[in-house]
């Protein structure tokens, strides 16, 4: 995306600034200016140039051998530590220079493990500053400055060279460049300006160069002494079959890159007939971030433009997001709308049926709730109220078994369910609060009913034992009857070994031949 | 031309702002609207839900009153027609009594009637127009046997579509000597507590 946007290249050499533009990915020189035209034209025509190009983001190419590499390393430590750090190198370093950097290649590989990095500075920096200068004052957003040096990396990592030591030597408008790299990261660049020279002496040149600076490297000790080195010149064919590649050795190797088919290998964008190293590089600089950090004013355009792109970025964004929720509830509606109908018509047959069903009803003073709980109120009580005849079927049955019994007295009672659960039956009665509250009714449930027998044994043997014997065949009958409990209350005589028995009349027998028996009833949905 | 009258000075930023601020009345607009429309939309399917829903409650109560109606109507009717829901008119209990008294050959016959009472509400029993009353009522009388004791007792409930229920009845056997000169003597006292229960309309 970033490669995809409209921007200006300004190419700064020694001699000349080249602008191009990169147009989706088509790069077309503009036109070349030189800083020491006598008349002052070319200055005019570069501002000129600028302002047809006010809103269009502008980078910066500095090829230039005033360009100074310092490679160190720093204990490794993070966050503002670090950035105080390299800032205080960069500060001893380049004191009055403004386009200095440190960069971090990654850290040692033995020891405290440091961090290897690279200062670098552009040590004469009037001339880049004096055309950034009018870039500034033309008010073109400048959103970068590069060197060839550093952007040398992405080139070896475009052609694919993939050796840990790499002096790679490039022709450029501006001279051969020597760039040394170590795994990846540039430790060291050199610019041999050349001019005119003839292909042989310039192929003898790079040749020489290439082994002055590998002699300058390994006396630096930016490169180990047993490191292999591998030499990759980028030149055209004509200079390449000019050039006399020494034998390889172990320790350093040499590659000779026809530089026309390394532009198709590495899918660089060519300007016509230029000088295809520096379209190389200017590949690069359209795709580059970061770089030389710029002062104040000559990043304001740039900060300015983004700010504005942001702020549209914004106003599209909250555009489409409230596009879309008012969608949303747009659809909502829609639905909502289309839920509507049905329900509607179903509510009206409901309702049509509804009128139909009151239609065909009888009309009757009476819902049909209250008739229904009137006969079922009535069927209950009938069913379940209290009723003496069961306990008087029981009694029948009883007399049937002892026909010696004579009763005297019964007494029947309807007992609400507490007192039907306590043992001693004789306070099992029905209180005002139970009729009150009618549970003694059969409303709630069926009622429990408590039978009194009162009788004398009537029987012509008027011995003891005929008389206790008669009671008990009554008692076990009536016993036997389902749902009943019996509790003797008063035998006609106590016989039991731990009572007191105590006979003081034997002609008085009357009240020796009476007793007193409680039936009780529980209806066995109670039990 | 200073900074800030270029078109790349601040002034660069007013077109995006006002756009910005175009776009977020716009949008803010368009989401209230549409949000209000939506609740709008959302309220009145709601509401209609509702009726919908109460519509078929209707109905459902209609089916279920349908089969109520067909069920109970009948012996409704029945209940009606025998005057269940006449209320307490105590003149005519008294009638029935002494015709009871009199068929069955009752003796020395009182009763007392307490004031009658009222339940306003039982538990599963909604009684729609009408008021469930009970009065107590006490019967003291002599009977010549059991038969008739029995008969009595049935009678009452009888008559009453068993809206008669007794709570407690006592009997006992009175002294021999008056039934050994007069066979009609009366051998068998009573006495009973019933709840004489009835059915009236509610006074609107």
């Amino acid at each position: 995306m970033h490669a995809l946007l409209d921007k200006l290249l300004l190419h700064i050499t020694d001699e000349c600034l080249t602008v191009y533009r990169w147009q989706r990915r088509r790069l077309s020189r503009l036109d070349v200016f030189r800083w020491g035209a006598q008349d002052g034209g070319d200055l005019q025509r570069f501002g000129t140039l600028l302002d047809a190009f006010r809103k269009t983001p502008a980078l910066a190419l500095v090829d230039m051998a005033d360009e100074d590499f310092q490679p160190a390393t720093l204990p490794h430590v993070y966050g503002a530590a670090r950035t105080n750090m390299a800032e205080r190198n960069l500060q001893r370093l380049y004191r009055d220079l403004p386009y200095r950097r440190c960069d971090h290649q990654g850290r040692q590989r033995e020891g405290r493990r440091d961090d290897i990095v690279l200062y670098s500075a552009i040590t004469s920096p009037e001339l880049p500053a004096r055309w950034l200068h009018i870039v500034t004052r033309h008010h073109v957003p400048l959103c970068g400055l590069h060197s060839a040096p550093h952007l040398s990396a992405w080139v070896a990592k475009r052609l694919a060279i993939r050796a840990g030591h790499v002096l790679m030597v490039s022709h450029h408008g501006a001279g051969i460049r020597y760039t040394y790299l170590d795994r990846g990261h540039v430790r060291f660049s050199r610019l041999i300006v050349c001019r005119e020279q003839e292909p042989a002496a310039l192929a003898a040149m790079i040749g020489d160069e290439a082994a002055h600076t590998r002699t300058y490297l390994l006396n630096s000790r930016v490169l180990a002494r047993d490191a292999a080195l591998e030499v990759v010149i980028l030149a055209e064919a004509e200079l390449a079959a000019l050039l006399a590649v020494p034998p390889d050795t172990p320790s350093l190797r040499h590659t000779v890159l026809d530089v026309d088919a390394a532009l198709q290998a590495g899918q660089f964008v060519r300007c016509g007939d230029g000088n295809a190293g520096d379209a190389m590089f200017l590949s690069a600089l359209a795709n580059a971030r970061g770089g030389y950090p710029l002062a104040a004013p000559e990043s304001r355009c740039w900060m300015l433009l983004r700010m504005r792109w942001a702020i549209f970025a914004a106003s599209a964004t909250v555009a489409v997001a409230s596009a879309a929720l008012s969608a949303g509830n747009l659809l909502e509606v829609a639905v909502m709308r289309d839920e509507r109908e049905p329900l509607r018509a179903l509510e009206i047959s409901y309702r049509l049926r509804d009128q139909e069903m009151r239609a065909r009803l009888p009309q009757r003073s009476v819902g049909a709730d209250a008739m229904r709980s009137l006969v079922e109120l009535h069927a209950r009580i009938n069913r379940d109220g209290p009723a003496p005849d069961y306990l008087l079927y029981a009694l029948s049955f009883a007399l049937e078994s002892a026909p010696d019994i004579e009763l005297r007295r019964l007494t029947w009672e309807a007992v609400g369910e507490q007192a039907v659960a306590r043992e001693d039956m004789n306070d099992a009665v029905g209180s005002d609060e139970d009729v009150r509250g009618a549970s003694l009714l059969g409303i709630e449930r069926p009622v429990a009913a408590l039978l009194t027998v009162d009788g004398r044994v009537s029987a012509t043997d008027q011995s003891h034992r005929a008389t206790l014997t008669a009671v008990r065949r009554f008692v076990d009958a009536l016993a036997s009857v389902r749902d009943v409990r019996i509790q003797i209350v008063r035998e006609p005589l106590d016989v039991a070994p731990e009572r007191r028995l105590r006979i003081e009349d034997r002609a008085d027998t009357e009240g020796a031949r009476g007793f007193s028996v409680t039936v009780r009833y529980r209806p066995a949905s109670q039990s | 031309m200073s900074a800030a009258q270029h078109p790349l000075g601040p002034a660069l930023l007013r077109t995006p702002i006002m756009v910005l601020a175009l776009v977020c009345v716009a949008g803010g607009l368009a989401l209230v609207a549409s949000g209000w429309l939506q609740a709008h939309q959302q309220r009145e399917l709601n509401d209609l839900r509702e009726r919908v829903a109460h519509a078929r409650d209707e109905l459902e109560r209609m089916h279920v009153e349908a089969d109520l109606l067909s069920a109970y109507e009948t012996r409704f009717d029945a209940l009606l027609a025998n005057g269940l829901t006449g209320g307490e008119d105590r003149l005519v209990w008294m009638e029935r009594l002494a015709a009871i008294e009199r068929r069955h050959r009752a003796a020395q016959f009182r009763y007392e009637v307490s004031p009658r009472r009222r339940f306003e509400a039982l538990p599963g029993f909604p009684l729609g127009p009408y008021v469930l009353s009970a009065s107590s009522v006490e019967v003291f009388a002599n009977f010549l046997h059991e038969g008739d004791l029995l008969g009595f007792l049935d009678g009452l409930r009888a008559r009453y579509h068993g809206m008669v229920v007794p709570q407690r009845c006592a009997l006992e056997r009175l002294h021999e000597e008056g039934s050994r000169h007069d066979p009609l003597y009366p051998r068998i006292g009573l006495h009973c507590r019933f709840q004489w229960m009835s059915l009236k309309e509610r006074a609107p």
